[in-house]
């Protein structure tokens, strides 16, 4: 054990320490754990164990986390907030600041689609609104700042063959954007969405999932951004009955990327699947947090994130919430995450909560795991006669490939492929 | 002497399509001693028999009688069942994480005794029983069912009718997923229990096939829900012979 | 002989137990719940200010310096915010409490010098009968703010191995205090333990020199007696280098109309290839807010394991933590919460590797029953550095009804590429199949529940010792008695 102890510190009473030299275990001062190496923008230490300085806004529950439409509603950050406390506060300002735009972001309908509609809501419009709800500051200012939503829908028992490409592009680094997308999938139609964001900007984006009963939605939302955008965004989706969704987050892009995609359900028998696909290189802060509100009986979900990290400093984090509340019997539910981490100097945090109110579930359950290889794929391919660094290929392009086939759409399968192709040689994968 | 007597027994399930009968009147009478054979198509019934005298809860009885010397079994709790001597060796036997074998055989048969096994009698009867169903010693301290194959349960199952020494033994399709040794093994089991405690049985099963090692008594054939056609021995050697092509027939129409 | 080991594998030894101690059988609700008359307690002082604190040292004579980081740790505990995670502490009266009953005022060498209805409490909770029976090699008895008892065996003595009350062993070992207290769990490490630190009374001190192994536990046994009490033991315990001990500790209380606090800090350290093994079965009744900080700090080769029983109390917030600081040292916590009508389980563990080739694991097992609500929290950290280090996290739980809640937040906080990192949890219910499998061998239905919630916790359950693990089975049965219907 090594003791810092240095001239500064030393304070005794009768000859014995009495000050922080007392302290055996690194990265302790007199307060406990003192983490803030790793948080340069707070002083804040770790929540949850033992350490009480934390001043969580909530009690922890997800069930008792404020939702809004309210700007009074949230205060500006510091970082002590549980669901801010991964957060680079500091690079994120300019996106929390009940601020204007600057330069927006163009949003446009790539073609156009029998039974698909492009039109605009005010603030107060029906339905914009009705299923989003603001989770954090972030996604409050956004919202409310955007005085016309693009509003997209595809009429009702509406079956698409092509995807419906909806290109969100900043036009200005360093400049504010603030935007909202409603999505309306009316009864029994089948739509993919695929949002695809280039460019740079402070994109503030808000998306609004309405999915009716009977419906079958994909979003795919991907983030190709240039290296300087800063982009926050809340994508809520609420799921009629008997309905399907699927949300894709796929981020390769941008300096600090923050997503929030949530579910809940209008009724019974809905289906929610939330996959994620995350590949952070050298000072990229990529963070997603998904959360499942199982408010209702019967439905299911099953979430799937996995990511990649390499480079110094290169960040992620995911926390996937899951509530089942009281209500929701019969519910069924499984989360997990996967990180790799193939090179030094990357962190990666991963935090599946489950709260279960109710006993009568068909099933839940979370994991996650966090390394570099699964060994024993890597003998198994080895064992096989395949040299070493293809099995390792094999096993890293094994890992990725899991989320980008639950995509479903060829063309785009392609390109992400060649994206991370190219995210691989960086590190000589 | 005792008798299992079922009446005119009418069951159904509730499935998400509704209520649906699926016991359409079945009526039967097993004596000490005697062995019956159940056999039928799947999806005739012939489990749901077997489940509804155990009493499992997923099964409405909505009219007719199950009783052993005139007590009501319907109004039994399941434990009560197994207590009055009843046994449902089960098709798909459950695993039950942590309680290993030993404790469970233990405290079932204390239960349906009302006292305590004597310690040095019962290990040897419960050593001697597993070496005869050639079940690995090892596997008392495994716990229940947990990553037994498929026919190492069906073998656990048997080893309790063994032990707990029931009056009637309901076994539900025991001889599937068995190869030919296995089947001589838990044939030769049931024998033993058959004769060493004068055991009524009702034997459920799609096949033939373990009737060359458990002779029935009686054969019934089991066809949407009721007993189509009773007989002796010599129904079974038809039904290998012909299938049930023959009862199907009046059933669809 | 080889029968009688394979039968003590077994989880069903419970029922062999039984069998040969029929006085064993026939216990009612909460049987620890009576109280003693209450002179001592019925006088002290309630509420916490700087005058209480000095109090306290003076009376128990402390160095200057002791005095000078209970004022430290009063200051952080007025400072510091209440958790604002976790478990409702709403209910904490802080001024109502009372931090310092002395009940006896001096300690006794043998059980018959106790005060009568002292040594009454400890005979009906057997812990003389343990000690002759020489089930444990050391005994300490703690009853309100101080041990009132403490034995240990001579030829441990002899050896070396220091075991007695923290107080006493300030006295008569000043050099491990001023090195070691408050080293692993700072001051101010959180509310609850700066707390601890400026009003601590009693707990144990332990030193197990070079070499040394302590093949029997030592025990130690807390008991509060007090309304409104609030007992602040200390327990340090220092395993020197490829040494071994296992250390056994049980709590209970009466059953009063309002709440008492019990705020414990542990410290241990584990020295270099040493082990050390902490076993806590927890079953204050359920008046007691138990806000208990345990942190070991682990040396290169060294294992920590803490088996942790919480079966009792209003409030449990409890995560046991091991710091791994030398190469290949180990971390292990088996934990077991059983949350019944009124009691939030909020439990978990913590690991945090900061050498290379260190491992931890952590399985957590909770039941939750009759609106109990059962968390696990827990955070595994592998710093930067912490090459090759392993951790796997199992968290199952069981709900036996509808109306009980569980929770999972597991923290997981990765700065080390080449790490394998695995956490599972399930939730699953009692099922019908099984039930009805059970029943259908005779068992009565809360039997039958009884037996699936035992099969649950064997995994952890079999790490006790025998007569520990007994007791758990026993808490469980009477948790599980009326969960049926």
């Amino acid at each position: 054990m090594t003791k810092s102890a240095s001239a500064e510190q030393a304070e005794q009473v009768e000859g014995v320490e009495v000050g922080e030299a007392r302290i055996s275990i690194p990265g302790m001062s007199e307060e406990g754990e003192n983490l803030a190496t790793a948080h340069e923008e707070t002083e804040h230490t770790h929540g949850g164990l033992g350490e009480s300085t934390t001043k969580a806004q909530s009690g922890g529950s997800r069930a008792d986390r404020t939702t809004s439409l309210s700007v009074a509603d949230f205060a500006v950050p510091t970082g002590r907030e549980e669901e801010w406390r991964f957060s680079p506060l500091k690079k994120l300002g300019r996106v929390l600041s009940d601020a204007a735009t600057q330069t927006p972001v163009t949003i446009e309908l790539r073609k156009s689609a029998e039974g698909v509609t492009h039109g605009e809501l005010a603030l107060a419009q029906s339905p914009r609104g009705t299923v989003f709800s603001a989770a954090d500051r972030a996604a409050v200012v956004g919202y409310s700042q955007s005085a016309q939503a693009d509003y997209i829908k595809v009429a009702a028992d509406t079956e698409l063959t092509e995807p419906v490409f909806i290109d969100i592009t900043g036009e200005a680094a360093g400049h504010r954007a603030n935007a909202h997308i409603v999505l309306e999938a009316e009864a029994h139609s089948k739509v993919v969405f695929v949002l695809e964001h280039r460019g740079s900007a402070d994109a503030n984006l808000n998306v609004e999932v309405i999915v009716r009963d009977g419906a079958d939605v994909t979003v795919v939302s991907l983030q190709r951004w240039d290296g300087d955008a800063i982009h926050v965004g809340q994508q809520d989706a609420e799921i009629g009955r008997d309905a399907k969704y699927k949300h894709v987050s796929i981020t390769l892009g941008g300096e600090v990327v923050r997503l929030n995609s949530n579910v809940r359900y209008a009724a019974e028998g809905g289906e929610a699947s939330m996959y994620g696909l995350y590949f952070a290189d050298a000072g990229q802060h990529l963070e997603h947090r998904s959360f499942v509100d199982h408010n209702s009986p019967r439905n299911s979900s099953n979430v799937l994130y996995k990511g990649a990290l390499q480079g110094q400093d290169a960040r992620t984090v995911w926390v996937g919430d899951v509530l089942i509340r009281k209500a929701a019997e019969g519910t069924d539910s499984y989360e997990k995450n996967q990180n790799l981490i193939l090179t030094d100097g990357a962190r990666a945090d991963s935090i599946p909560n489950l709260e279960i109110e109710t006993g009568l579930i068909e099933g839940a359950g979370h994991a996650s795991s966090t390394g570099r290889f699964d060994e024993n794929h890597l003998f198994y391919l080895m064992a096989r006669g395949i040299p070493e660094k293809e099995a390792r290929q094999l096993v890293v392009r094994g890992f990725l490939n899991e989320i980008v086939q639950a995509i479903g759409v060829d063309s785009i399968e392609d390109t992400i492929h060649q994206d991370l192709e190219n995210e691989l040689e960086i590190a000589g994968f | 002497m005792s008798t299992l007597e079922i009446k005119d027994l009418h069951v159904s399930i509730e499935t998400e399509q509704g209520v649906k009968e699926i016991l359409k009147g079945v009526t039967l009478t097993i004596n000490s001693g005697e062995i019956h054979a159940i056999m039928g198509p799947n999806g005739s019934g012939k489990s749901t028999l077997a489940s509804t005298i155990a009493g499992h809860p997923r099964y409405n009885v909505t009219s007719g009688t199950i009783t052993m010397d005139g007590e009501n079994v319907l109004d039994m709790a399941v434990d009560e069942r197994a207590r009055a001597g009843l046994f449902l060796a089960m098709q798909y036997p459950v695993e039950v994480p942590g309680v290993t074998m030993t404790n469970f055989l233990r405290t079932a048969k204390t239960a349906i005794d009302g006292e305590a096994p004597k310690l040095r009698t019962w290990a040897k009867d419960v050593r001697s029983a597993m070496e005869k169903l050639k079940i690995d010693a090892d596997f008392a301290n495994r716990n229940v069912n947990e990553g037994f194959s498929g026919g190492e349960k069906k073998r656990v199952e048997i080893l309790q009718l063994e032990l707990f020494k029931p009056k009637f033994a309901v076994l539900d399709e025991t001889d599937s997923g068995l190869d030919i040794d296995a089947l001589r093994v838990v044939s030769d089991g049931v024998n033993r229990a058959q004769e060493s405690n004068d055991m009524g049985t009702l034997l459920i099963t799609h096949y033939t096939r373990i009737l060359n090692y458990i002779k029935p008594d009686y054969v019934h054939v089991f066809v949407d829900g009721r007993v189509a056609e009773q007989g002796g021995p010599e129904l079974a050697d038809e039904l290998e012979a012909n299938g049930y092509d023959r009862f199907l027939a009046p059933a669809q129409a | 002989m080889t029968e009688q080991i394979q039968r003590e594998k077994d989880s069903g030894v419970t029922s062999d137990i039984l069998e040969r101690n029929p006085e064993l059988q026939g216990i009612g609700s909460y049987e620890y719940g009576w109280s003693d008359s209450d002179s001592a307690g019925a006088n002290a002082k309630r509420g916490i200010d700087e005058a209480v604190v000095e109090d306290i040292s003076a009376k128990k004579s402390e160095p200057e310096w002791m005095l000078k980081l209970r004022k430290k740790g009063l200051k952080y505990f007025q400072r510091k915010p209440m958790p604002m995670w976790g478990a409702d502490l709403s209910g904490i009266d802080f001024d109502n409490i009372k931090y310092f009953v002395r009940s006896t005022e001096k300690q006794a060498k043998t059980w018959e010098d106790l005060p009568e209805d002292i040594r009454n409490t400890y005979e009906r909770l057997g812990i003389p009968e343990a000690e002759r029976e020489r089930l444990v090699s050391g005994v300490a008895a703690q009853y309100e703010s101080e041990v009132v008892y403490h034995q240990i065996r001579e030829d441990l003595e002899e050896q070396g191995v220091i075991f007695m009350d923290t107080d006493t062993a300030l006295k008569e070992h000043p050099e491990f205090f001023e090195e070691y207290f408050g080293s692993v769990i700072p001051v101010g490490d959180n509310k609850f333990a700066a707390l601890n630190t400026s009003v601590w009374s009693g707990g144990s001190f332990v030193y197990v020199p070079k070499g040394v192994h302590v093949e029997i536990p030592l025990q130690a046994y807390f008991r509060i007696n007090t309304e409104n009490m609030g007992q602040f033991e200390r327990t340090l315990i220092i395993a020197d280098e490829d040494s071994y001990v296992h250390y056994i500790e049980g709590c209970t209380a009466p059953i009063y109309d309002s709440d008492s606090l019990h705020s414990a800090v542990v410290e241990i350290v584990v020295k270099k290839n040493a082990r050390v093994r902490y076993t806590t079965i927890q079953n204050w009744s359920t008046n007691v807010y138990n806000l208990v900080t345990k942190r070991a700090v682990v040396d290169a080769g060294g294992t920590m394991e803490w088996i942790d029983g919480n079966i009792g109390s209003k409030v449990t917030m409890k995560y046991p933590a091991v710091y791994l600081t030398g190469e290949h040292a180990k971390g292990e916590t088996l934990s077991v919460a059983f949350a019944g009508e009124g009691q939030h389980q909020d439990t978990g563990s913590k690991m945090v590797h900061m050498a290379p080739h260190t491992s931890s694991t952590i399985v957590s097992k909770s039941v939750a029953r009759n609106g109990g609500r059962a968390a696990y929290r827990g955070l595994v950290q592998v710093n930067e550095g912490a090459s090759h280090s392993a951790n796997s996290v199992v968290c199952d739980a069981l709900l036996v009804d509808t109306i009980s809640r569980s929770d999972t937040y597991p923290y997981i906080d990765i700065r080390e590429d080449d790490v394998t990192l695995g956490h599972e949890a399930t939730v699953s219910k009692v099922s019908e199949d099984q039930l009805f499998y059970l029943m259908a061998r005779g068992l009565a239905e809360d039997e039958a529940m009884a037996m699936i919630v035992r099969g649950f916790i064997e995994p952890i359950a079999r790490e006790l010792p025998m007569e520990y693990a007994l007791e758990l089975n026993r808490l469980i049965e009477l948790q599980m008695e009326g969960s049926v219907g």
